[in-house]
């Protein structure tokens, strides 16, 4: 019976086996790199449909973790091979193993060192699948930062002009907040004398305690989300990564510090996090307008999408942080929505790329005349990016508009100027990319959408739709574990944060 | 004086290895100049490693002491031995018939075994004297290989500096020796412990204790008293200066724990304060000073300062966590080492052997064994999980948090990220950039061999942190029983 | 076509919307559908360039229509109409915090929602969009930027009106901006030369009537003004298409002129639609502007009279502004291009047809509507759905207001057109020489009063400026200058000193030992 399998250490390691099969290709250059795509391909649309089996049979009405696997580790140390998913995490590996193959199908365009390409790709499917699915915290931080080393190759090897610059940056930001973080977690090591993520959110720790874990937490995670101002790294190293790679960062990576302000910093630091949470808000509130700014005077396509991303997060750390369920069940569809589409406009981004090889607005407009139907796909997703009700994108910004509403009224009204800015920028960058009479010949010979970009389109596209029109599908899953996270939290709704 | 025939099973290890220098150094005065007796001698050496380390990995397991308490055997002091050992063997092992540069010569690999002798007979030492006398036969033959390279100014340079340094060190070493001698009555490790525990100590056996360890920090070249690594790596020949990576730092470590968790126990909070300045000192002059290097011995020689720093961490923990992390630290150090210079050491163009950094640029795309192998070396150095080098960081920094010092883990990993840094560049220049002239291809056999083996090691190091971690607290036990109550207190300081 | 269809999906989807978030949900959805019909002609720069300012400008509608349905979630913890009407009455004493200051918590849902029907009803201040959304084809024009959603937003006051009914301030706001905007738009339009802007104009202003309505509670008489300007508007829109077809799409009035005999159908559409805008007696727009004047009358409010007297002014320059569009573009002397008098032609059915139809109901509608809207069937065909307090009679002292009030807007109309007959028929310099002798006010008039102007110099141009300036000073100069690249810099130098030290000297590396030595000694035992 599949129930009785070890199915999250099978979709974790089941890239692995992948990296395997393409380490024994063998024959000349093109050989290798075409079949070095197919098995990346086939293998990643595997583990999609494997992961469709933990959506399937997760049982939503039960709050705690599910399909938990112990296994003795590093057995005096109180440090364990522990695995679970909860209606947390369990949506975040499947957005992972749903973008993997996509990505790995938008980079068709990778011509040299295929095979080293989709190692890195397939290595990186089992750092992010690993990463949501731990239960314990080393295991988490091994899979956390394990994530950098082949995101840091797809962009050093596989990126733009500026690619070093933006590797180094990327990594070195990241790692230098990580790092903090993990004194913490060796404090929290210290004092509990376990790494288990379920005890340690049992465990309370004393409030000046927690005041000092949740700074190097928030240190790790607010580099990640990213929030200002620790967001400079993002426009840079999606302005020069591969499309898939930027479609992974931003629809994976970035995740990822959300996930763990839920995972770590509401449940183990609640005193602290609602001591931060005005802060937190401030610091949001200052990302989706500045940013959203920024993004009005990029004439880079890519970085105008990188800012936007910055914007849009930080709805999410909004909704985190405003202790309601309405807040934070929507910053979660928030992540899973901003995933699906943002990693659409990078593709989208890519698919001109690919054709002109600039990112340069200028050189474009009027590219609804050679490419209509591509027209339509990033009219879709520009608008499910600036939140229309039908599309994903306005479930979790309106549920997390909500959450803050009633923990600073302040903060909602600031973060919905955001809505208007984010009309303005990404109707600009549509209208200047895509109306207007096609001038350039370089325009003006861009080849149609092919098959293969259209099947990237197509599922991504329907999910949006999909969960914009029925947000259930994914708002079952999470809420009766929100319910209780808030519970829990109880009483410790920002108390300071209603002075706004 | 009767030595029983205990004693000399556990003392296995140092008579195979002084028996068989007994025996080369004949071999290499009758047939060291021609090529096949060279080859002899070299084979005959990696067998006196080789038995040796069987020696000790079926010797004593517990913790014996010898020759009424000179030496001392067994326990954990094995597994540093077993470390020197292999460490040893893999340097000696990749020392092939390639090298010239007065490596070739027959009393090489003499010299390389009576160094190791001595460094096991410092792993052993449980006396001042025997302190002492350890430490002087490891670095006398290493002054001479480093300045192997006779034809080069370099090399003599380095041999040379080392050589100076090295008595300047054994001077301070052997003044604080005295002074302890003299303030506590004598130059047993157990002997001293007792005094120390029975009473205060008196500022003599502090000052005499600052006098040591700025002895011992030279051997493990920690800032500031490392300004000779740096050049002597990038002087020495590379195969010394593989050896000089791999083999003495973790001896000297060993060596230090025991000083200072077994000897001087009773006065933890004093010497943590001496290893704390010395830790940060080395993980920041390890830190800055790489980043500007062009040569990757000289880099390396930073990366090992910063290292140290790290290891250093462990220790001043003063507690039995910091040395079994120190413990773990050192196995994925000299693993590391062995990797990176199993690269280093075949790097070469036109059967010239080469050392700019810059000559890896674009191996990824020549060499693509060498540039994985050296990209996982880098990143595991750099401390990025899930490789080996993370949990030999994790180990010491839990052990510096638990004991307090949360300030120095902090600078700790900090410095950790200016040092991912370099690692870095590295990667980049190997993966981010294309070759202008390539390096000759094939690496040696005995090469891969080690870069295999360290990588299997580094990238399963995931598996075998849980035994290892056992073994490890279990294995520190005998050493640090004398340590003060000290790291109850001060860890408590900081949970409120 | 899928586009329309979009569209009318979503206009029902707001129409029979039950709650909040679903009349949210077709509110967004006609704005998309309208912003893809404007920018139809996507070819155009000022197509997609109207369709984009359409699109933001409903969204800053939108951004209060959302806090609206946030402030009504957090107060009724419902978005339901059933829950939150059934709920109103109670909070009538409640107040909230908001950004610091205690405001009747009705008051505050209610302003909020109303910025959002601001926006999409085109009203002062969120109006820009309309005029310019006239890029559009010109049926797209007919029904959604007249007669259907730009009405949404009065449909919302309307619908909301069990609410809206307890927050006397929103309702005073409603009507003031309603008033204004009735006025505004109507000084514009007698300035523009862009056939379908006047029009556009036109139903701004017309807009505000509706609006100023339902500020003074006469929620019925803002419906059935809608209803009735939804036929004859549609009515202009597609007559003044089809006289933009006839002249080769020629859409400016000064390149029109004496056609009128060549498209008789047409031009005698334009009179029927004119004169039911106008409020002629008996036609459409008489009996429910009318209505609305007399309804703001009955309100004996300060706000009721000042909206009034303004639609008062209003009317008189409506009349004005619709001969104005007739004499220019179907009298005179022909000022077409050649080309464009060679192919003048009445358009064909198919487009003369629809016309028909409208044409009944400009006239019909009024008069057939009356009773029902306004008059005695009202309660029973409004039955539960509108709501006005007893206190807010100006719905029933509509009926009873002296008769100058109910002459006054048809002795206005007629003297608008009389005015536009004298300035463009009997006196054709009179308009050049006014213009000239009110230069600056002509100006602000023929530029609308400056607000795209102004809105491009306090919102547009500083939003970009700080965006660059957030992104080179804040991003590069500061974030990066002092963290990541500042800091690497700060690094490397470092190192560089660090290697200076590293002299090779074999003196200084035991100098260094030995003062390494000291000051460890040193340290120790300060450490004591």
């Amino acid at each position: 019976m599949l129930s009785d399998w070890p199915i999250l250490s099978l979709l974790t390691f089941l890239p692995l086996a992948g990296v395997l099969f393409l380490l024994l290709i063998r024959g000349d250059d093109q050989t290798v790199s075409t079949n070095s795509r197919l098995v990346a391909l086939w293998v990643s649309g595997f583990i999609f449909f494997v992961s469709l089996y933990l959506y399937f049979a997760f049982d939503p009405a039960q709050p705690g973790y599910q399909f938990e696997e112990q296994a003795s580790w590093i057995k005096g140390g109180g440090i364990n091979y522990h695995m679970g998913v909860d209606g947390i995490s369990m949506p975040f590996i499947l957005l992972a193993t749903f973008l993997t193959p996509l990505s790995i199908l938008a980079s068709w365009s990778i011509k040299h060192r295929v095979r080293d390409y989709m190692i890195a790709f397939l290595v990186l499917e089992t750092m992010m699948i690993g990463m949501f699915a731990s239960l314990d915290m080393l295991m988490f931080y091994l899979f956390f930062e394990g994530v950098l080393i082949p995101m840091f190759l797809i962009i050093g090897v596989w990126g733009g002009p500026r690619r070093v610059y933006a590797a180094f940056k990327f990594f070195l930001y990241t790692l230098a907040g990580s790092v903090l973080m993990l004194v913490c977690m060796m404090a929290m090591f210290v004092q509990e004398g376990t790494t288990d993520i379920p005890a340690l959110q049992l465990a309370s720790f004393a409030p000046a305690l927690q005041f000092w874990l949740f700074l190097g937490f928030f240190a790790s995670f607010a580099v990640k989300v990213p929030m200002w101002p620790v967001h400079t790294w993002l426009p840079d190293a999606h302005v020069e990564a591969p499309t898939a790679g930027s479609m992974i960062l931003a629809g994976v990576l970035l995740k990822m510090g959300g996930y763990g302000f839920i995972r770590f910093s509401l449940p183990m630091f609640p005193d602290a996090s609602a001591f931060f949470a005005p802060y937190i808000f401030a610091l949001s509130v200052i990302a989706v307008i500045y940013t959203s700014l920024v993004a009005l005077a990029q004439s880079d396509m890519k970085k105008l999408i990188a800012y936007s991303s910055v914007a849009h997060m930080g709805f999410v750390t909004i909704g985190i942080f405003s202790f309601t369920e309405q807040g934070l069940s929507g910053a979660m569809f928030q992540m899973i929505s901003h995933g699906l589409v943002s990693a659409a406009l990078f593709f989208c981004v890519g698919v001109v790329y690919d054709r002109l090889h600039t990112r340069e607005i200028k050189a474009y407009g009027g590219v609804a005349d050679v490419m209509p139907r591509y027209a339509a796909w990033f009219m879709l997703m520009m608008l499910a990016s600036v939140g229309l009700p039908g599309t994903s994108g306005f479930v979790g910004e309106m549920l997390v508009l909500v959450g803050a509403w009633q923990a600073s009224g302040l903060t909602a009204v600031l973060a919905a100027t955001g809505l208007i800015l984010g009309a303005v920028y990404m109707l600009w960058l549509y209208r200047r990319v895509v109306f207007g009479r096609a001038e350039s010949q370089a325009v003006l010979e861009m080849a149609p959408l092919a098959r293969r970009e259209v099947m990237i389109f197509v599922p991504l596209a329907l999910f949006v739709i999909w969960l914009g029109v029925f947000p259930a599908l994914l708002l079952d899953v999470m809420n009766p574990l929100i319910a209780q996270m808030i519970s829990q939290l109880g009483s410790l709704a920002p108390a300071s944060a209603k002075a706004f | 004086m009767a030595f029983s025939a205990n004693d000399w099973i556990a003392f296995l290890p140092e008579t195979i290895l002084v028996l068989f220098a007994l025996v080369v150094t004949l071999l290499a005065a009758w047939a060291g100049d021609n090529p096949k007796g060279r080859q002899l001698v070299r084979q005959t050496v990696l067998l006196a490693y080789a038995l040796a380390l069987v020696a000790v990995m079926v010797g004593q397991p517990e913790r014996t002491e010898l020759f009424n308490g000179l030496f001392v055997a067994g326990g954990v002091l094995s597994w540093f031995k077993g470390l020197v050992l292999a460490g040893a063997f893999a340097a000696g092992w990749m020392t092939t018939q390639k090298w010239d540069e007065g490596v070739e010569r027959a009393e090489y690999p003499l010299l390389v075994l009576l160094a190791s002798l001595g460094m096991c007979l410092m792993i052993s030492a449980n006396d001042l004297m025997a302190l002492y006398m350890g430490l002087e036969l490891q670095s006398l033959p290493l002054f001479v290989i480093a300045a192997m390279r006779t034809r080069s100014l370099k090399s003599s340079e380095a041999g040379l500096k080392y050589f100076l340094l090295g008595a300047l060190s054994s001077g301070m070493l052997l003044y604080g020796a005295s002074l302890i001698y003299g303030f506590v009555g004598t130059t047993s490790f157990a002997g001293i412990a007792e005094t120390l525990a029975a009473g205060p100590a008196s500022a003599g056996v502090t000052v005499g204790l600052v006098f040591l360890l700025s002895g011992l920090a030279f051997k493990i070249s920690a800032a500031p008293f490392h300004m000779w690594t740096p050049d002597v790596y990038e002087g020495a020949p590379t195969p010394v200066t593989a050896l000089f990576a791999i083999a003495p730092k973790v001896a000297a470590m060993a060596l230090l724990l025991s000083v200072t968790h077994y000897a001087f126990g009773p006065i933890a909070a004093q010497w943590s304060q001496v290893l704390v300045a010395l830790s940060v000192a080395s993980m920041l002059v390890g830190a800055f000073g790489a980043l500007r290097q062009t040569d990757i011995k000289r880099m390396m020689a930073y990366s090992s300062i910063a290292h140290m720093g790290y290891a250093l961490i462990g220790l001043a923990a003063g507690t039995a966590e910091g040395a079994s992390g120190v413990l773990i630290y050192m196995t994925t150090y000299l693993v590391m080492g062995a990797g990176s210079f199993a690269i280093i050491m075949s790097m070469r163009r036109d059967e010239t052997p080469v050392q700019k950094i810059s000559d890896l640029a674009g191996a990824s795309s020549t060499h693509p064994l060498l540039a994985a192998g050296m990209m996982l070396v880098m990143f595991s150095m750099a401390g990025i999980p899930p490789l080996a080098g993370f949990f030999g960081k994790w180990y010491v920094f839990v052990a510096a948090v638990n004991a307090g010092l949360i300030p120095l883990a902090v600078i700790g990993v900090l410095a950790s990220v200016v040092g991912a840094f370099y690692y870095l560049r590295i990667i980049r220049l190997m993966y981010f950039q294309e070759p202008d002239e390539t390096l000759d291809h094939g690496m040696p056999r005995q090469n891969q061999a080690v870069l295999l083996a360290s990588l299997a090691v580094i990238v399963l190091f995931v598996f075998a942190i849980g035994p290892l971690r056992d073994y490890a607290s279990q294995a520190v036990q005998e050493l640090t029983g004398n340590l003060a109550v000290y790291s109850a207190v001060s860890s408590a300081s900081y949970s409120g | 076509m899928a586009y329309l269809s979009l569209f009318t999906f979503a206009m029902l989807m707001l129409v029979t919307a039950d709650n909040l978030v679903q009349l949210f949900f077709g509110w967004e959805g006609v704005g998309v559908a309208s912003y893809l019909l404007i920018g139809f002609w996507y070819h155009k720069p000022s197509a997609h360039e109207a369709a984009m300012k359409a699109f933001v400008v409903n969204r800053v509608g939108d951004f209060g229509f959302a806090l609206g349905i946030l402030a009504v979630f957090a107060l009724f913890g419902a978005v339901s109409f059933d829950e939150i009407f059934v709920a109103a009455p109670e909070f009538v004493n409640v107040s909230v915090a908001f950004l610091g200051v205690q405001i009747p918590a009705l008051e505050l849902v209610s302003v909020l929602l109303f910025i959002g029907a601001m926006g999409k009803s085109a009203q002062l201040g969120l109006h820009t969009w309309l005029p310019d959304a006239m890029e559009g084809p010109t049926p797209v024009s007919a029904l959604i930027h007249a007669a259907t959603m730009v009405t949404a937003g009065v449909f919302m006051v309307c619908r909301l009106s069990p609410v809206i009914e307890y927050a006397p301030f929103a309702l005073d706001l409603i009507t003031v901006v309603g008033a204004l905007t009735a006025i505004f738009a109507a000084t514009v339009g007698m300035t523009q030369f862009d056939i379908k802007r006047v029009i556009a104009y036109s139903t701004c202003s017309q807009l505000g009537y509706m609006f100023f309505a339902a500020g003074v509670s006469a929620y019925p008489a803002a419906m059935f003004h809608l209803t009735t300007h939804a036929f004859f508007k549609a009515l202009l829109f597609l007559g003044a298409g089809s006289v933009i077809h006839a002249l080769s799409d020629e859409q400016d009035l000064r390149n029109m002129g004496g056609i009128w005999k060549q498209v008789p159908v047409t031009y005698a559409m334009m009179w029927i639609g004119s004169l039911a805008l106008a409020g002629f007696p008996f036609f459409a727009g008489f009996y429910s502007k009318d209505m609305i004047l007399e309804a703001a009358w009955g309100a004996h409010t300060g706000v009721g009279q000042m909206a009034f007297w303004l639609g008062c002014a209003a009317a008189l320059l409506t009349a004005f502004y619709s001969w104005r569009l007739l004499i220019l573009a179907f009298h005179g002397t022909p000022r077409a291009s050649k080309e464009a008098m060679d192919h003048l032609h009445e358009s064909p059915g198919v487009m003369l047809w629809p016309l028909l139809p409208l044409a009944i109901g400009a006239v019909l509608a009024g008069w057939l509507g009356y009773e029902l809207f306004v008059g005695h069937d009202m309660a029973r065909f409004w039955g539960d759905s509108l709501l006005i307090l007893p206190e807010h009679g100006a719905m029933e002292a509509a009926h009873h207001v002296p008769l100058w009030v109910k002459l006054l807007p048809v002795v206005l109309a007629a003297a608008g057109v009389v005015g536009a007959v004298i300035a463009y028929v009997l006196i054709p310099g009179l308009p050049g020489r006014l213009a000239e002798a009110f230069a600056p006010l002509y100006r602000f008039l023929f530029h609308k009063w400056y607000f795209d102007e102004l809105y491009d110099r306090v919102f547009v141009q500083p939003a970009v400026r700080l965006g660059h300036q957030f992104w080179q000073r804040g991003d590069r100069a500061v974030i990066d200058g002092l963290g990541p690249d500042g800091i690497s810099a700060l690094v490397m130098r470092l190192s560089g000193q660090l290697a200076r030290l590293q002299t090779g000297f074999v003196y200084h590396y035991a100098f260094a030992m030995l003062v390494g030595l000291v000051v460890l000694l040193s340290w120790y035992f300060s450490g004591f």
